[in-house]
């Protein structure tokens, strides 16, 4: 009769627990990954877990003392909750250091994407001036690229020509006309 | 540097009267003859360069119109030399002339105007990979075995030399002064030649067409003596972009002004990214 007492104080006190844990919303974090211990309100269940140990083992205790298991239950439950409290504590900070560091990731992220659409493509190594060391003498000469800056170029070509005109006498003579063709788009030459 | 001789193209105008029109138009900033340069013909100058007559006048530069919004003093754009290596469509510029372009046409002597892109860089040592996603019928022959000797004769083209002419190659000739490839950090090949701006990115070959190097500049308190990329860093560079450079068109089968023309092209950034 005492022992069957004792359990179902203590079922009582669990089922307590359990609801009140059951209600507590799991903790949110940016993160996601947190331990699975921080989404439960721990404080909560603590307290519950608390008081049903208590109040078990102080009705157990006292064989049946009404108040001494009120007592006890309450004591655990402050005691509970406070270990609860203390790990919920826990896991606000590593959750904030958690956020922390996915704000930091995120920076840097959007940061290189950043760089990287600003960058040259292809994103290799970019032309460095170089020297020229004389093997002779090891004297260091800079050196000059030799791009250069043009009209864009079109389809049409051009060409400068002189004629030879065949005498009747057979002899050319040279560079009696001179002008200018090019060739269109379309392939026609024409003079220019 | 010797000579250069502007390539210009040959063109039959019809007349009423039995005339033979002939290609003239030479240059030769020195004033001598180019030896690239064979004879003339009416009908073969198209394919060969042009001999320059001694002290010949330099004609004046002919200019095709430009698009909308491209004055002949402004919007001018980037441009240099490239030679192709495969028969895919792979190219070789230097860097400085295409990076930074959000679009690179090429344009070959004699036909329509590619896309192309990058497909690799390399800012060391100034090469550039190219692709115009097409096929192309000629093409450099890499062999990195080939190695250059103090005096020997090259040769090498360029476009863009003339700003408003930019489709018109200028080959030019000069010879091998230094070879600087067996020091550690200063790969390059000095070439006595008066280069000029457009020659960055062209293919620098013996007589016998056998691919040298590659011109990426001149030296600058020496105009006269230009630099080039050797062979043995441009077959490393395709070595490491996993590019295996095939072999190509026997040497010496065709003019050597002809080969070219035929393996090279404008290469223009049309487009700069904005930064």
């Amino acid at each position: 009769m005492f022992m069957r007492r004792i359990m179902i104080t203590v079922a009582a006190a669990g089922a307590l627990a359990t609801s009140i844990s059951g209600c507590s919303s799991p903790q949110l974090t940016a993160s996601g990954d947190l331990p699975d211990s921080c989404r439960i309100n721990a404080t909560a269940v603590g307290v519950g877990v608390g008081a049903a140990v208590g109040g078990g083992l102080g009705a157990g205790l006292s064989h049946g003392n009404a108040g001494v298991a009120v007592g006890a239950a309450a004591l655990g439950a402050v005691i509970g909750g406070a270990i609860g409290h203390q790990q919920d504590e826990n896991c606000r900070q590593l959750a904030e250091q958690r956020a922390i560091q996915m704000a930091a990731a995120q920076q840097a992220a959007a940061a290189a994407a950043a760089a990287q659409a600003h960058s040259k493509k292809p994103p290799q190594v970019a032309y460095q001036s170089v020297q020229y060391t004389s093997p002779s003498d090891g004297q260091r000469h800079q050196i000059t690229p030799l791009n250069s800056y043009t009209d864009p170029a079109t389809k049409e070509t051009c060409s400068n020509f002189s004629a030879v005109t065949i005498g009747a006498d057979g002899k050319p003579t040279l560079g009696a006309t001179t002008g200018r063709a090019c060739t269109g788009a379309d392939g026609q030459v024409h003079d220019s | 540097m010797k000579c250069v001789a502007r390539v210009t193209r040959s063109r039959r105008i019809g007349g009423v009267l039995p005339r033979v029109s002939v290609l003239l138009a030479l240059l030769s900033t020195c004033g001598m003859v180019s030896d690239l340069a064979s004879t003339a013909g009416s009908s073969s100058a198209a394919d060969a360069p042009v001999k320059s007559p001694i002290g010949a006048p330099v004609p004046a530069t002919s200019r095709a119109p430009s698009p909308p919004g491209a004055g002949p003093n402004g919007d001018r754009v980037r441009s240099g030399t490239g030679f192709f290596i495969s028969g895919n469509g792979l190219m070789l510029s230097a860097t400085h002339v295409v990076e930074g372009c959000a679009q690179i046409t090429v344009w070959p002597w004699d036909g329509p105007e590619w896309r192309a892109s990058i497909v690799a860089l390399s800012g060391t040592g100034d090469i550039a990979l190219l692709s115009v996603h097409a096929d192309v019928p000629r093409f450099a022959s890499v062999d990195v075995h080939t190695e250059p000797r103090i005096g020997e004769r090259v040769s090498t083209i360029g476009f863009g030399v003339s700003p408003t002419d930019p489709r018109d190659p200028v080959i030019s000739q000069g010879s091998i002064k230094a070879n600087s490839t067996d020091s550690p950090d200063n790969h390059l090949i000095l070439i006595d030649a008066r280069l000029l701006p457009g020659n960055s990115g062209g293919p620098v070959v013996d007589d016998e067409g056998k691919l040298l190097g590659m011109v990426t500049g001149r030296l600058s308190d020496r105009e006269d003596l230009a630099v080039a990329v050797p062979i043995r860093d441009i077959g490393l560079f395709l070595l490491q972009n996993r590019v295996k450079p095939p072999s190509a068109e026997v040497p010496g089968a065709r003019p050597l002004g002809a080969l070219l023309r035929g393996i090279s092209a404008l290469v223009q950034c049309t487009s700069e990214t904005s930064s």
